[in-house]
């Protein structure tokens, strides 16, 4: 176990310092919603930091495979290769130098080149991959005669260094290889660095490698070695939003080269991947180039549940990878008993109505589902005196407030087992205490909003949203909140509303801030069918990220409403919410406005 | 490295000599202007003030301020803190043509209101081209930052842009290395704590002001207080080692960074220097000692624009005398290649 695993079961440990060991041990199979990436085929992996873009990597390297599917590399399916890119030489800024001129491209290829080469030969001289390394070794030692040196020598004249010796073993081979490739990466950056204070463009003399003429031929040749996977390479690249422009458009030539029954490209990235074109001006498109992922989408939209299930299975995990076995993560994260049991009172009450006749519901339990809840906040909310505000504590409150992405999930679990382990005594912690649980969600839930955003005006560069944006966003975000608090406590039937779509069309100024909202992780954005119009269609829907859920003491859990609003009354919200907010209506909606009910999930 | 504190109201006679040169930085700080205000200007014969054109409209008014205070000496040079190419290419010919007049031999740099980054930029283009020239560093003091907020609600600036090595600092990154970031907090401790979130090192290293030297007047020990908010964010470390250094102090900067390089073993050594512009100064010194480190910077959203600092009533001088390392030979650039391999 990692160091790190010891000291707190919700320690976020970065994938790639967890042994193959560790990595089976705790990953949860995630790959029934995303069969794409084990399947041949480029693929974009997109998704917001810590839903577990690189954890999934890791799982699908040889050593993490070769464990799980207790045979030795040759036996995979694929040859996974992880190539991370969170490397600041891609940020150098030297490298700026280069931008809109001619080499730009031609430069960045090969150091992303040389960069894969790198990681790829480094992964493949870890001995523990071969069955029987001493059979290997004269099989890659023809690969690389016959196939590295030819391809190399294109390029560059002969060195001495090149000579492998007669008896090099597999571990040999592909460390020299690794070895020439750091050479060729090292004398493009020491070019680039040169660059730093001049103006003019000093010549390169140095070899440059590019992706068809140089790593697919590689590659090509290395997939059909015996000992290898028959199946073809996929290259897991990680973190793709640290590219620069240049590069990402380099990359992205490379999805348009169509190579993936070869090699497939399989990329992570943030919302922030810097452009879609390739070095050539064309565009690369779904799904005649690639496969594209969006996590959190898939995991807000009809596959909640697998979530919740695969959350469940992460914690049980790490419990029993710190020593607490046969915990369960809903007796980790116990529910406040004593408002739930006032909640279940209520659902009782439900029930009984609709024995009685007096249920609006399709299903016994629909109104319970319902309504139980929002009517028990409406109670604390009408006590003036109250002792108590209402508790976010419990497993499956916890899930729904980490809004589709693990790490939201993970980092409260991490402060609250160190609270608890802090007011433990010494003992062992074998829960977290409704109280501590609830403490910590609202706490992470004014940083997420006041501290992240409040007083943040972005300013100052070219790419930066002005800080009037950012001012809007802020009215937005606490217009809707105060809105859909006012629906909870209203007479409506619908009262657990957390998502807005449009009965109109957006104006750009409202499209802007939403789509920074969504860029800053406030909002997910999908589409759903246009209910209140003839001519059907899509039309956009926005989601509150349900960690702001406590700000304004909201439900949130599933079983949700969506508000129908116009555009002006968002650009109202964005400029005067407060005037907004004076008029709304008894049943907290503001004019114009109309609550839709959701399915039940 | 020498350096003396003194009052502001005295700094003319502290400054007895003429400057040929004198570089300061325009800002939305007021205390941009103290030693451009107090200095004896006949003793100079030529100033570049540098504006960056990203923050025009909070820096305008106190730019005006020095190009009158400055008079027909002051020249503006445009820097932007989105284009670190054409900060380092707009300082560079202006310091080209300072020299072709003959007015480098001597050089008095206001370091105060400069962002981390241009300072750095400035630093090694002196350090590449001016090598001969005696250049004599100036910092004005703060009275107090984030004006008038208690210390758990102090803040300079929000929100991360991009990160990226500073031009001039790339060190020698080898990519079969782990990555030590050394971060020497300061007030700034979202936008620190944002700069690790976004490079995910595997290691860490936080250096915080040593206790009685603060270059501010209140809130002597924050820098303690912020760092121990840093750590409490970075929770996905579960060592992190703590290391402090002198604020008011360069040269003691730079020891105590080399210390830790010398520990930091076998990886690639990040430095971010967050902290006064003193210790900035000697995070470039330790990087132009060891050409392996890079250094690194992360842009910030936004500021404090309206309660940044409050200007106070001392200044440090200092003698910024370096000599320029040999350039590295391409032999020695294949032999650290091999020893990696």
């Amino acid at each position: 176990m990692t160091s790190e695993l010891l000291s707190n079961p919700f320690q976020i440990t970065s994938p790639e310092d967890l042994t193959a060991r560790e990595t089976v041990s705790l990953f949860v199979d995630v790959f029934t919603d995303f069969h794409k990436i084990i399947d041949p085929g480029h693929v974009f992996l997109k998704g917001p930091r810590g839903t577990g873009k690189s954890m999934m990597f890791r799982y699908l390297q040889p050593d993490c495979q070769c464990l799980v599917k207790e045979c030795a590399v040759d036996g995979l399916p694929f040859l996974g290769i992880y190539v991370p890119l969170k490397n600041t030489n891609f940020a150098l800024a030297e490298l700026r130098r280069l931008e809109h001129r001619h080499a730009s491209d031609i430069l960045n290829e090969h150091i992303l080149v040389t960069h894969f080469c790198v990681k790829i030969f480094e992964i493949l001289a870890r001995p523990q991959l071969y069955r029987h390394p001493d059979m290997v070794g004269p099989i890659v030692r023809e690969f690389y005669n016959d196939t590295f040196l030819p391809t190399l020598l294109k390029e560059t004249s002969y060195d001495d260094n090149y000579k492998l010796n007669p008896d090099a073993s597999v571990i040999d081979v592909f460390d020299k290889i690794k070895c020439i490739s750091i050479m060729l990466y090292d004398q493009a950056l020491t070019y680039a660095k040169k660059l730093a204070f001049r103006q003019d463009l000093i010549p390169y003399d140095g070899p440059l490698y590019d992706y068809i003429g140089f790593l697919i031929p590689l590659l090509s040749d290395l997939s059909r070695l015996p000992s290898f996977p028959k199946g073809p390479i996929y290259l897991l690249i990680d973190d793709a939003h640290w590219l620069t422009e240049t590069q990402a458009r380099v990359l992205n030539s490379w999805v348009a080269t169509r190579t993936s029954r070869k090699v497939s490209l399989k990329i992570s990235t943030q919302y922030n991947y810097k452009t879609y074109y390739t070095s050539t001006g064309a565009t690369i498109d779904t799904p005649h180039d690639y496969a594209e992922i969006d996590i959190a989408t898939i995991y807000t939209g009809s596959k909640k549940s697998r979530y919740r299930d695969r959350i469940a299975e992460i914690v049980k995990k790490r419990l029993e990878l710190f020593g607490l076995k046969d915990i369960t993560a809903e007796q980790f994260f116990p529910e406040d008993v004593e408002q739930e049991n006032k909640i279940r009172g209520i659902e009782e009450q439900y029930k009984a109505k609709y024995d009685i006749g007096k249920g609006k519901g399709h299903y016994r339990t629909d109104d319970a589902l319902r309504y139980a809840r929002p009517d028990f906040i409406k109670s604390l909310a009408g006590q003036r005196k109250s002792s108590r505000t209402y508790s976010y504590a419990g497993f499956h409150q916890l899930v729904h407030l980490s809004s589709g992405v693990v790490r939201h999930f993970i980092h409260p679990a991490h402060l609250m087992y160190a609270e608890a382990k802090s007011q433990s005594g010494g003992k062992d912690v074998r829960f977290v205490p409704a109280s501590i649980q609830n403490e910590v969600v609202r706490e992470e839930a004014i940083n997420f909003l006041f501290s992240d955003l409040d007083k943040v005006g972005m300013e100052g560069h070219e790419t930066a949203p002005p800080r009037e944006d950012i001012k809007k966003l802020s009215n937005l975000i606490q217009g809707l909140g105060s809105i859909f608090r006012q629906i909870l406590l209203s007479e409506r039937s619908e009262r657990k509303v957390i998502s807005i779509a449009f009965s109109d069309k957006l104006s750009d100024r409202v499209m802007r801030i939403f789509y920074l909202g969504v860029q800053l992780g406030y909002f997910q954005e999908s589409t759903i069918g246009r209910k209140d119009s003839k001519s059907g269609g899509r039309t956009r829907l926005y989601v509150l990220n349900r960690r702001l859920a406590p700000i304004w003491n909201l439900d949130p859990t599933g079983f949700a409403g969506y508000l129908f609003v116009t555009n002006s009354i968002i650009e109202e919200a964005m400029h005067q919410p407060a005037r907004l907010l004076r008029r709304l209506g008894k049943d907290g909606i503001p004019e114009g406005s109309r609550l839709i009910q959701l399915e039940i999930f | 490295m020498s350096i003396t504190k003194v009052e502001l109201s005295n700094i003319r006679t502290a400054l007895s000599e003429t400057y040929g040169l004198f570089i300061c930085s325009s800002s939305f700080e007021d205390r941009c202007v103290s030693i451009p205000a107090s200095i004896d200007t006949d003793k100079i014969s030529r100033a570049l003030i540098l504006s960056n054109v990203d923050y025009l409209d909070w820096v305008r008014p106190n730019q005006q301020k020095l190009v009158n205070a400055l008079g027909e000496k002051g020249y503006v040079i445009k820097v932007r803190s989105s284009d670190p190419i054409y900060t380092a290419d707009n300082i560079n010919q202006c310091l080209k043509q300072a020299r072709d007049e003959g007015h480098t031999d001597s050089i008095l740099i206001d370091v105060t209101a400069f962002t981390h980054e241009a300072l750095l930029i400035l630093i090694r283009l002196l350090r590449i081209s001016f090598s001969t020239s005696r250049i004599t560093g100036a910092y004005a003091n703060a009275s107090e930052y984030s004006v008038g907020d208690d210390i758990r609600h102090k803040w300079l600036s929000r929100g991360i842009g991009e990160v990226r090595s500073v031009l001039g600092y790339p060190g020698n990154i080898v990519l079969s290395r782990k990555t030590h970031l050394m971060l020497i907090v300061g007030y700034e401790h979202e936008r620190a704590a944002g700069l690790i979130d976004s490079i995910e090192p595997n290691s860490i290293a936080l250096g915080y002001g040593r206790s009685g030297s603060a270059t501010t007047e209140k809130n002597k020990d924050a820098n303690e207080h912020y760092m121990n908010l840093v750590k409490q964010m970075a929770t996905s470390f579960s060592e992190i080692s703590l290391f402090e250094i002198p604020c008011d102090d360069p040269q003691g900067t730079r020891d105590k960074l080399r210390e830790q390089i010398n520990k930091a073993g076998d990886v690639n050594i990040l430095i971010a220097p967050m902290n006064n512009k003193l210790s900035t100064i000697g995070a470039a010194w330790a990087a132009f000692e060891n050409r392996d480190v890079q250094i690194c910077y992360a842009r910030a959203l936004s500021y404090n624009y309206g309660g940044y600092s409050m200007p106070g009533s001392h200044c440090y001088l200092l003698d910024m005398q370096w000599k320029e390392d040999p350039p590295r030979s391409s032999e020695q650039d294949r032999d650290r290649t091999r020893r990696v391999c």
